[in-house]
């Protein structure tokens, strides 16, 4: 035993002394950049495209099935960033494709070879709104095209705006002066209009290979003009999908709506304070394997050793009433509505939350609402409530039922009383067996005093 | 055939005879108490944290508030009584009781057995307290337990159950009180801390390259921690809960299985590991 324990620890000594002498003798070039290939990559992450890249000390691409993703061997330069423990690399001055085809291979099997394509990735509704399209091939260089279109369009109407609103302010006070405005009417009927702020996003054309696969493992490597690997291409790619689709809430309460909580497991316990207002936000969302998901967006990040599931969120929707239900009994519905937060004037620090239309009549400035949710109040009797949504053929939509508790507030000492329970049995057990030991002890005595 | 079926009943009854032993020599003790008392203290310690955060916050959406107060007390209760059989085993052997007891009708399965059905039936009656303890709190709060509260409870008797099991093994084949005790503590601690160990060593930032010795111990740990998934009556209990949580009721039954396996094969190994260790000291 002893013999075993010290071969262990000794072992162990050793591969930390010399995985420290390796890490010193490369940590003299840690300053250095240097040339490496790496795989750059633009990964579909379920709402938005993810650009990434894979350097050498990265063994395994991770990626979404079913949808395209864009994989760009390239070369740059390479330097070792110590603040967060992982390589960066400067693109500015090395961004050189690598020309080849990237080959897949599954079980042993060659099942594709990829030649590099254009591509551009656009979000026509703005990045902040996902929703991104793809294209390939000529395709990509057309919308591209139309993009930059669109975009000059955008710079002209706002050139013109500010040339309108120039010639609107000189001739508003050339009447002024002349004493021609009878009414208000007269400033703000001829007032132009600004152009509605350009959303339209895009990418310039690049070049990759764009792999599109079932989940699974795989193999990828580079193979170049000469029917060669090429160097550090041969990698591991994982691919995966979700696991579970559901619906999250980011639930804001009233008095603090700067610091909301969300809820995004299915089936969770909202646990709530009595007399308290919430505002729930209902989003969509999907569950992948956490290693995976975290290891898509950030290939460099510390392996887990134990992973577990993530949850993570996707776009907001407009949804239908939210159904409110004690067991089997329905109790009533939410209206979903848009709401306005307001600062609360004077020394006093604190918002308000009112109703869109309301602030309007409160003298708000118009604008688009700063959320739109489900408002319920909370009161002692709330227990066990259940809430969900349905969908338009009055089905409960899957994954967006949770259930919402009131907790009592008491005093602090009164929760430790069950503690005493322990005790109490504690006592009575070894109270009673001493008691009758002592009985027992003195039925011995007794008999023995008699004989 | 009849020597058979009187070696088992003579069998059975040395089984009932250590666990009614062992029953009562736990029982009429003041440790077990304070054990458990602390470990409701423990838990009540935590759900009052999560009060207090509701209380000030609004609001705590989780999956169950007492699912994790209730762990902490089970798991520092198995380790308490895993380690109660380490030690009484141990002792048994150094004093000399375990010879003594083996020149009767005891053998080394139903020594093991006898001390495994003791510690399992003193575990199953401390989970009934703790069960009436969080209802009592619930009642107080007036928080309805959910149905995966109880779920989780099943659970546990099979977690607690392999843990105690890897208590016997250690002192089956362990020579001293000392070795025994060292062994068993190195291992609740080393698979209890190995998790804090890796978060601790993944938010390090190492001035150097490729390889780097944290990055190979972080490599390390990260398979010591896989190895311990498979291993760990912990990881089991949080696996399980995880799983059942998630609603995947086909892992969570995997979990159970794979829980009484392990929990036969050292039950198994402990008689083997008796046998080849002997009783004497």
């Amino acid at each position: 035993m002893r013999k075993i324990i010290g071969a262990l620890l000794v072992l162990g000594i050793c591969s930390v002394i010399c995985g420290a002498a390796v890490g010193m003798v490369y940590a003299q070039s840690s300053d250095e950049k240097r040339e490496e290939f790496v795989y750059g990559v633009n990964a579909f992450n379920g709402s938005l495209y993810h650009g990434t890249f894979y350097p050498p000390s990265v063994d395994t691409l991770y990626l979404l099935a079913d949808e395209i993703n864009i994989v760009s061997p390239r070369k740059t330069l390479l330097y070792y960033w110590p603040v967060t423990n992982e390589y960066k690399a400067d693109w500015d001055t090395l961004s050189e494709n690598v020309e080849g085809v990237l080959e897949i291979i599954s079980q042993g099997q060659m099942i594709a070879s990829l030649q590099p394509k254009d591509y551009v990735i656009q979000y026509p509704k703005g990045i902040t709104r996902g929703d991104p399209q793809i294209f390939l091939g000529d395709d990509a260089q057309t919308k591209y095209e139309q993009w930059s279109d669109e975009l000059q369009a955008y710079r002209f109407a706002v050139a013109a705006y500010y040339e309108a609103s120039r010639i609107f302010t000189v001739t508003l006070d050339d009447k002024i002066e002349a004493g021609t405005i009878t009414s208000a009417d007269d400033v703000l009927v001829s007032a132009p209009d600004r152009p509605a702020e350009f959303v339209y996003s895009s990418t310039k054309v690049y070049r990759g290979m764009p792999v599109t696969l079932s989940s699974g493992n795989y193999e990828i490597r580079l193979r170049n003009g000469e029917g060669e690997i090429v160097e550090n291409s041969v990698k591991k790619l994982v691919v995966f999908q979700r696991d579970r689709v559901g619906v999250g809430y980011t639930v804001i309460p009233e008095d603090k709506w700067t610091t909301p909580e969300d809820t995004q497991r299915p089936d969770e316990i909202v646990y709530v304070r009595s007399n308290n207002v919430l505002y729930l936000e209902p989003y969509f969302e999907s569950e992948y394997n956490e290693q995976y998901f975290v290891h898509l967006e950030a290939p460099q990040a510390p392996r887990f050793g134990n992973a577990g599931w993530l949850w993570v969120k996707e776009g907001k929707f407009v949804p239908n009433d939210l159904q409110i239900s004690r067991g089997k009994m329905w109790l009533r519905a939410v209206s979903f509505e848009d709401y306005m937060v307001r600062q609360i004037p004077g020394k006093a620090l604190g918002y308000e939350i009112l109703e869109w239309q309301e602030g309007i009549s409160q003298g708000m400035r118009e604008r688009s609402p700063d959320f739109s949710a489900f408002r319920l109040v909370v009161d002692h009797q709330i227990q066990d409530i259940a809430l969900y949504l349905v969908g338009d053929n009055d089905v409960a939509v899957g994954g967006s039922s949770r259930t919402l508790d009131a907790v009592r507030e008491f005093g602090s000492g009164e929760l430790w009383l069950p503690a005493l329970l322990p005790v109490a049995v504690g006592l009575a057990i070894v109270g009673t067996r001493r008691y009758s030991l002592r009985r027992y002890r003195a039925v011995i005595t007794e008999a023995s005093t008699e004989q | 055939m009849m020597m058979t079926a009187v070696k088992s009943a003579e069998r059975i009854r040395a089984v009932v005879t250590i666990h009614k032993r062992d029953m009562r020599l736990a029982l009429f003790g003041p440790a077990l108490h304070v054990v458990t008392t602390l470990s409701i203290l423990i838990a009540v310690v935590i759900i009052r944290n999560y009060l207090n955060y509701i209380k000030a916050n609004g609001i705590y959406p989780m999956p169950d508030l007492f699912s994790f107060p209730f762990r902490w007390a089970i798991i520092a209760t198995g380790v308490y009584l895993a380690f109660s059989t380490v030690v009484t085993i141990s002792r048994e052997r150094e004093s000399g009781t375990m010879e003594l007891l083996f020149y009767g009708p005891v053998d080394h399965v139903s020594y093991v057995f006898g001390k495994y059905m003791a510690q399992v039936t003193l575990y199953l009656m401390i989970l009934a307290l703790y069960t009436v303890c969080f209802l009592t709190l619930s009642w107080m709060a007036r928080i309805q337990l959910s149905a995966s509260f109880f779920i989780m409870i099943l659970l546990s008797v099979f977690t607690g159950s392999y843990l105690i099991a890897i208590g016997i093994f250690v002192s089956s084949v362990s020579r001293s009180v000392r070795n025994a005790t060292l062994v068993f503590l190195g291992i609740v601690m080393g698979a209890l801390l190995i998790q804090g160990i890796q978060s601790w060593l993944s938010n390090i930032a190492p001035e150097s390259d490729y390889y780097n010795p944290v990055l190979l111990l972080q490599q390390v740990v990260s398979w010591i921690q896989v190895t311990l998934t498979w291993l760990s009556p912990f990881s089991y209990l949080n696996h399980g809960v995880d799983e059942m949580l998630r609603g995947n009721m086909k892992a969570f039954v995997g979990t159970i299985a794979l829980a009484i396996s392990f929990c036969l094969i050292f039950l198994a190994s402990s008689v083997l590991g008796l046998k080849f260790r002997g009783v004497r000291q």
